[in-house]
């Protein structure tokens, strides 16, 4: 590598004016994937209650690479923290051979990390094969485990009358309220407030949720949890997407996993899909209602700048949904 | 078995013979070199005082387990070690071999257990001397054409001390099927189950008629599987063999013991062409009622026909304290391992 090609990048945040040459780039290096426009761009990135975080490297006033990162306020013990997914990290295939040892990727990610590390307890993902192997090379990202999915079957039955289960379409104090008393037995969790679901599942702009919620007779709210009514990953898979209810309501656990069947049957669903940490009480009890464990091709990996969040509380002791990642 | 506080453990991995670039003489009279015949005495001793100064709960092991275990292995001895003044020995690297096929390749993956330094020897040098040994260890057993794979099952200090120095990496956090022994169901089968003392002629096929639908397995061939069950000085399994007609269609070995927090009847290994073949599955329900152990336990990995097979007969998956890590001495990343390497926990020394 020579000093020119070096000086030819720049890495720094995300300024307006990049905005739609960011775009561009991510058209070029997502073809797969739906075009993102500038309102998904800030539903994304500048309107997530928890802040946003998005590096780019500029080639003169292209930006031909970038590292960016979903903030998540997680609880851990009495404090708040920042939890980031990262997301939408990519290069320029055009440069993809600009830099060698590191290689442009590897370069922004570092820039990323100088730039957010202090302010990120920690930052994880669900990178393909290859990316961890970048990943765990030059990064230090480490690979907390091997997601598994719990699935049902929906029949033409699914699930009992609904009973107290309500759909909601907006939220109040009550969940951060619920969300507490779940979070009691986690190490760490991302805080589930009226902000966060607004976010994240009541104004998605392309994503349709079902957020359904066990009331008890006095109208106060038991449990919650949320439904993909989009396709998930196979033809006929529906995604149970977030689950809070305390671990010592089983009744309020089976009304609601009833009425998420029924829901998911109901769009048309033949699978539901859920993921919930292998050590949670929930793992068990989702399977002792019939629920099988399925392996999947994704590793949740994760690199801590905190020195309290070692792999054994991120493998042991963090609740983690569906909804903590961008597949749903 | 855990040195806890120790600093290490058995089932440290070696350094990569890459690291290689130290002198491996020791200072003093400390010698560093491969078992030879007459070192069992020494390490045996240095080995029990080594883990009964740091597990309460250690059972020393008899000379003839230890040789069962280090020496007596059909696929070969994996133990370096350091040599002090009059012969006493002050540290141990070791490892269980294994072969193996990868992507069809026969290979040896060899599982890291019962290394040690005894604390009298741990500031000798500038490098520890459990450094040295594990260098020295990786020169003789790693490096190039040496094995590929060393993995294991690494208590929790351990894993931080490997993860940061040793090069571990985490492959899978090790799950189990579990199931009280009245949930399972077998389906039906037209093998028949016959429990045997020894495994039969025909188990050499059966493995290599089942390998391929791996990239990544340990050979279960007989005269591994009679060493590692029929021949283990103290531990009493129980082998059963599925046939249909005269053909070995698969096999089961159990044994009842503690296992993550309560006593079960452990399923050790598990070969069959049906993923849960009906006769064996009847006969591990017998072998549960008679052992007195409520609850079946095995281990698989999630890719396995298994892992969803046994499932649908009953069992549930729940977490163990295990974790597997490994470090690859091949051009495949630890995690290549996870979905393609087909476990079970006889692979391992934990049952």
């Amino acid at each position: 590598m020579t000093m020119t090609e070096e000086a030819r990048y720049v890495f720094r945040e995300l300024r307006a004016e990049d905005l739609d040459s960011w775009l561009e780039t991510r058209r070029l290096c997502f073809p797969e994937d739906a075009a993102m426009d500038e309102e998904g761009f800030h539903r994304a990135h500048t309107l997530n209650p928890a802040g946003g975080r998005v590096l780019v490297g500029v080639c003169g006033e292209e930006v031909v690479s970038s590292y960016v990162a979903q903030p998540m306020r997680v609880r851990l013990g009495t404090e708040d923290v920042y939890f980031c997914h990262v997301v939408d990290s990519m290069v320029h295939p055009e440069h993809r051979k600009g830099l060698k040892n590191p290689g442009l990727f590897v370069r922004t990610a570092q820039a990323f990390f100088d730039r957010f590390g202090d302010m990120d307890a920690v930052h994880y993902g669900w990178p393909v094969e290859r990316a961890q192997r970048i990943g765990r090379r030059f990064l230090e990202y480490k690979v907390v485990r091997e997601e598994l999915a719990l699935v049902c079957e929906l029949g033409p039955d699914s699930g009992a009358a609904e009973g107290d289960v309500v759909e909601l379409t907006e939220a109040g104090p009550e969940v951060v309220a619920l969300w507490e008393r779940c979070a009691l037995r986690w190490e760490a969790s991302a805080v589930r407030d009226a902000d966060y679901l607004r976010w994240r599942f009541f104004e998605h702009p392309s994503r349709r949720y079902t957020v359904l919620a066990a009331l008890a007779t006095d109208g106060s709210l038991e449990g919650l949890c949320v439904v993909g009514e989009d396709e998930f990953h196979a033809e006929g898979a529906r995604a149970l997407v977030d689950w809070l209810v305390p671990a010592d309501e089983p009744e309020v656990a089976a009304r609601l996993e009833a009425a998420a069947r029924s829901r998911a049957a109901a769009s048309g669903g033949v699978h539901l899909v859920a993921s919930l940490p292998p050590w949670s009480a929930e793992f068990a009890a989702f399977q002792a209602l019939g629920w099988r464990v399925q392996a999947t091709p994704y590793s949740l990996c994760a690199r801590s700048f905190d020195r309290r969040v070692d792999h054994d509380l991120l493998s042991r002791g963090w609740w983690l949904t569906l909804a903590d990642g961008d597949l749903a | 078995m855990n040195s806890g506080a120790g600093g290490f453990d058995s089932h440290a991995l070696p350094p990569s013979a890459l690291a290689l670039g130290v002198t491996l003489r020791a200072p003093g009279d400390t010698e560093i070199r491969p078992f030879a015949s007459g070192d069992e005495a020494q390490l045996l001793r240095s080995f029990s005082e080594a883990f009964a100064a740091v597990d309460p709960g250690f059972e020393p092991w008899s000379a003839a387990r230890w040789r069962w275990q280090f020496v007596e292995n059909p696929a070969g001895v994996r133990l370096m070690a350091a040599f002090g003044e009059g012969g006493r020995a002050l540290a141990q690297y070791a490892g269980v071999p294994q072969r193996a096929l990868l992507d069809g390749e026969e290979v040896t993956f060899t599982q890291a257990v019962g290394s040690f330094c005894l604390p009298e020897a741990r500031s000798l040098g500038k490098a520890s001397l459990f450094v040295r040994t594990g260098l020295a260890y990786a020169e003789e057993y790693v490096g190039p054409g040496g094995d590929a794979w060393t993995w294991g099952y690494p208590v929790r200090a351990a894993q931080r001390i490997g993860e940061r120095a040793l090069g571990y990496e985490r492959v899978r956090e090790q799950t189990m099927l579990v199931a009280p022994f009245e949930r399972v169901t077998a389906t039906a089968s037209r093998a028949g189950a016959l429990e045997v003392g020894e495994f039969p002629e025909e188990v050499d096929e059966l493995f290599e008629r089942l390998a391929t639908r791996y990239a990544a397995v340990c050979e279960r061939r007989k005269v591994w599987l009679d060493w590692r069950y029929a021949r283990h000085p103290e531990h009493r399994y129980r082998i059963a063999t599925a046939s249909s007609g005269s053909t070995l269609t698969g096999y089961a070995v159990v044994r009842p013991m503690f296992f993550q927090g309560q006593r079960r009847l452990v399923v050790c290994d598990w070969w069959c062409e049906e993923p849960a073949e009906g006769a064996l599955m009847s006969w591990l329900v017998d072998a549960a009622r008679e052992a007195e152990a409520t609850e079946l336990a095995a281990c698989f990995h999630h890719q396995s026909q298994e892992f969803g097979a046994w499932q649908a007969a009953g069992f549930h998956v729940a977490p163990t304290s295990l974790v597997l890590s490994g470090r690859s001495h091949t051009r495949r990343a630890p995690l290549w391992f996870a979905p393609r390497w087909f476990t079970t926990l006889g692979d391992s020394d934990l049952c």
